[in-house]
C-alpha cells in the first residue's frame, strides 16, 4: 500500500482503473468528421503494465488522452479511478491529472525554463504540496531514478534518455495511480527506449502503479505483460502474457 | 515560484522582450516627462497667480455677487484686517480699493481709460511679487498721490517717472472727481493687455479719488497654500462669531484662468496617455500573443500535468505584469534623470501669445508624478495581456499537445 500525496495510507480500492464501455471519440479535421476511436469495450485493472500497440492514426494516443482525462469520449462510457471521466468538471480533471495520473509524452514536453528539480516539483506545486514535503518528494524521486546529479540543469543540457527520465520522474512526482506513456520511445534509440521502458517496468513493479504505454515498436511492445492492439480505432486483440 | 517561471519565459526570447520593454521605458518616461513638466507648470501658476494678484484668501463685503464679482465697499476693513492678521497661517494681509477712470498727461488732450488699483504698499509688495518694476521707485504709504503705470500705459502717455498726470474717477457719490498724480515708476506684470491698463497707487490716494474710508476687499496671503481651506474655514468661523457679514472667496475659486489651463492641459495630457498606452497595449498584446503562439504545446502540458485555466491565466498575466512593472520602473528612472537634466540647463522658453517674458521649462517630480504613469504603464500591460492570457488559458490540451 502506497502512501497518498498528503502522507495518509489509502485503503485497497476496487481492482479496476480504467473501465471503457463502448467508447467513441470523432474529431473534425476541417469539414470532416473523423472517427478516432469506434466503440472500445476495456478493462485496466490496477497495477497491470499494459502496451497499447498499433500503427500511426490507429488511434492509441486518443486512447491515452480519454484515459487521462484530457479529453471527453464522443459516445459511451468512461470510468477512470472510479471516476465517470463525463461527469468531472475541468477543475475535477486537472485534479485527477495532476494528484493520480502521471503523464509521459514522446517529445518529453519539458519547461525548457526550469531546471530539472523544478520540473518535477512543478506538479506537486501547482495541488499545493508544501515547500519541505515537495522538496523531500522531489529529491527522492530524482535520486530513485539516478538523476540527483542533473537535478541543476536545464532540459537543453540533457540527453534524450536523460530527458525522457526527468519526464518519468514528473509523473512520478505526484504518486499517481496511473502513468500513461505516449510512445516513450520514440525519440530515442534502441538501447535508451529499453532503459526507459525498464524504468516503467521497475515503477510498476515496486510500487503498483498502473501503467499503460503507447508503442508501435515490437521490441518494446514485448515488455508489457498485456498487449493491445488497436487498429482503426477498434481493439484488433488484447492479450495478456 | 510564479514570479521566477514568468520572468524566465520574458527572458526566453530576449530580443522581443527587450523591443517591448524599450517601448514600455520610452511611453512611461515620456509620460513622466509631460506630467512633471505639467505639474511644475499647474504650481508655477497657482503659485504666480496667488502672489501675483489673488493671494490665497479674498474678503468681501456680502452680498457677493458670483456671477461679475461685484461686492459693496468694506467700511471697517481695518478692524476685519485685525481679526484676519491674528489667524494661525496668516503672513500678510492687504486691503484693496479698485478704480477705474480715465488718465491723461497734464496739458494733453487725449486721455486714456485705466484699470486701477488701491493698494496697501507695504504688504502688496508681498502680495504682488509678479509686478516687476521696470523704473522709477516703490510705492510708499507715505507718497498717497505717486502712482505705478503699466510700462504700456506709460508708453502711450509718453510719460517717466517723475511727470505729473491727472486721473479721473468717479466718486461714490456719482460725481466726477479728479487728481493730480505723480509717476513714481513704471512696471510690468508680464502680459501685455494689462501693461497697457494698469494704474498702482497707495489706498489713501485712491479713497481721495472716491471720496471714501472704504476697501473694495482685503487679501490675504498664507504661509502654505496647503493650508487656504482650513484657514479659510476657520476665519469663517472667526467671523461669525463677530457677526460679520463677510464673504471669504478662495484662491481656486478666483482663478478661473488657472482653472482653464488645467483643464486644457488634463485634456492634452489624457490625449497623449491614450495614445501612448494604445502602444504599449499593442506592444505588449503582441508579444504576450506571439510567446503563446511559441509555447502552446508547453501550455498544453502544464494543463496535463494539473495546471488549471485560472492557473495559466495568472502565469500569463503575470508576464503581463512584469513586463509592466520593469520597464515602468525602467521608465522612471530615465524620466527622472531627464527631468534633473533638462531642470539643470536653466532652459528659458520664448514668452507665450500675449506675454512679455519668458518662463522657465522645469519639471517637479513627486511620488504622484512618478508612481502615477508607472502604475498606469503596469496596468495597462496587464490589461493588455488580459485577452492572449485568457485565449492561452482556454486552449484545447489534446490539440495543444499535437501542436507542433
Amino acid at each position: 500500500m502506497k502512501p497518498a500525496s498528503d502522507g495518509s495510507v489509502s485503503m485497497p480500492r476496487a481492482m479496476s482503473c480504467v473501465r471503457l464501455r463502448s467508447v467513441t471519440k470523432e474529431y473534425m479535421l476541417g469539414k470532416a468528421l473523423v472517427p478516432a476511436l469506434r466503440g472500445v469495450t476495456l478493462d485496466i485493472d490496477r497495477g497491470e503494465l499494459v502496451c497499447v500497440a498499433g500503427p500511426s492514426g490507429s488511434g492509441k494516443t486518443t486512447l491515452l488522452h480519454l484515459m487521462g482525462c484530457l479529453d471527453n469520449p464522443t459516445a459511451g462510457e468512461l470510468t477512470v479511478l472510479d471516476k465517470n471521466v463525463a461527469e468531472m468538471s475541468d477543475g475535477e480533471a486537472c485534479r485527477m491529472r495532476g494528484t493520480r495520473i502521471g503523464f509521459i509524452f514522446q517529445s518529453f514536453s519539458l519547461i525548457e525554463v526550469l531546471s530539472v528539480f523544478e520540473n518535477v516539483e512543478y506538479p506537486l506545486l501547482l495541488h499545493g504540496w508544501p515547500v519541505g514535503g515537495r522538496r523531500e518528494r522531489v529529491e527522492e524521486v530524482l535520486a530513485h531514478l539516478g538523476l540527483k546529479d542533473l537535478a541543476k540543469r536545464r532540459p537543453t543540457q540533457l540527453s534524450g534518455g536523460q530527458r525522457q527520465r526527468v519526464a518519468i520522474a514528473r509523473a512520478l512526482a505526484p504518486n499517481p495511480d496511473l502513468i500513461l506513456a505516449d510512445e516513450p520511445t520514440a525519440n530515442l534509440d534502441s538501447t535508451t527506449g529499453h532503459d526507459v521502458i525498464d524504468w516503467l517496468s521497475r515503477l510498476n513493479g515496486e510500487y503498483g502503479i498502473t501503467i499503460v504505454f503507447a508503442s508501435h515498436d515490437p521490441k518494446i511492445i514485448s515488455a508489457a505483460r498485456r498487449n493491445i492492439n488497436i487498429v482503426d480505432g477498434l481493439i484488433a486483440s488484447d492479450v495478456t502474457l | 515560484m510564479l514570479w521566477k517561471i514568468a520572468l524566465r519565459n520574458l527572458l526566453r526570447n530576449k530580443r522581443r522582450t527587450g523591443f517591448s520593454l524599450a517601448l514600455v521605458v520610452i511611453v512611461t518616461m515620456g509620460l513622466v516627462l509631460f506630467n512633471a513638466f505639467v505639474d511644475y507648470t499647474y504650481t508655477g501658476l497657482r503659485e504666480t497667480m496667488i502672489r501675483s494678484q489673488l493671494g490665497h484668501l479674498q474678503i468681501f463685503q456680502r452680498p457677493y455677487d458670483e456671477v461679475t464679482g461685484q461686492s459693496p465697499l468694506m467700511h471697517d476693513y481695518k478692524s476685519v484686517k485685525d481679526i484676519v492678521s491674528t489667524s494661525e497661517h496668516v503672513a500678510i494681509v492687504g486691503a484693496r480699493l479698485n478704480l477705474q477712470g480715465l488718465i491723461t498727461k497734464g496739458g494733453e488732450a487725449e486721455s486714456i481709460s485705466f484699470i486701477g488699483l488701491g493698494v496697501e504698499p507695504e504688504a502688496e509688495s508681498y502680495l504682488s511679487t509678479f509686478r516687476t518694476t521696470v523704473e522709477g521707485d516703490p510705492l510708499r504709504s507715505d507718497r498717497p498721490f505717486a502712482v505705478h503705470l503699466g510700462r504700456g500705459l506709460a508708453a502711450q502717455l509718453s510719460v517717466v517717472p517723475g511727470d505729473w498726470v491727472t486721473i479721473l474717477g468717479t466718486t461714490v457719490d456719482g460725481v466726477i472727481n479728479a487728481l493730480d498724480v505723480e509717476v513714481a515708476g513704471t512696471v510690468t506684470l508680464g502680459v501685455q493687455q494689462m501693461d497697457n491698463r494698469y494704474l498702482y497707487m497707495p489706498i489713501q490716494g485712491a479713497q481721495s479719488l472716491i471720496s471714501s474710508d472704504a476697501a473694495t476687499n482685503i487679501v490675504v496671503l498664507l504661509d502654505k497654500t496647503d493650508h487656504t481651506r482650513s484657514v479659510a474655514d476657520q476665519i469663517e468661523q472667526r467671523f461669525a462669531k463677530e457677526h460679520l457679514d463677510l464673504k471669504i472667496k478662495r484662491w481656486d475659486e478666483l482663478a478661473e484662468y488657472y482653472r482653464q489651463v488645467v483643464s486644457l492641459y488634463s485634456r492634452i495630457f489624457g490625449v497623449v496617455s491614450v495614445i501612448m498606452l494604445a502602444i504599449v497595449i499593442f506592444s505588449v498584446s503582441n508579444t504576450m500573443s506571439m510567446s503563446l503562439m511559441e509555447r502552446i504545446q508547453e501550455l498544453g502540458t502544464l494543463r496535463a500535468v494539473g495546471a488549471t485555466r485560472p492557473y495559466l491565466m495568472k502565469l500569463l498575466v503575470t508576464e503581463g505584469f512584469l513586463l509592466g512593472l520593469l520597464g515602468g520602473l525602467a521608465g522612471v528612472l530615465v524620466g527622472v534623470c531627464a527631468c534633473q537634466f533638462i531642470n539643470s540647463l536653466h532652459v528659458v522658453m520664448p514668452p507665450a501669445p500675449g506675454m512679455t517674458r519668458g518662463y522657465p521649462l522645469g519639471f517637479r517630480l513627486g511620488w504622484s508624478i512618478l508612481t502615477g504613469p508607472m502604475l498606469l504603464v503596469a496596468s495597462t500591460s496587464v490589461l493588455s495581456t488580459l485577452l492572449p492570457a485568457w485565449r492561452g488559458s482556454r486552449i484545447n490540451i489534446v490539440e495543444a499537445l499535437r501542436y507542433v
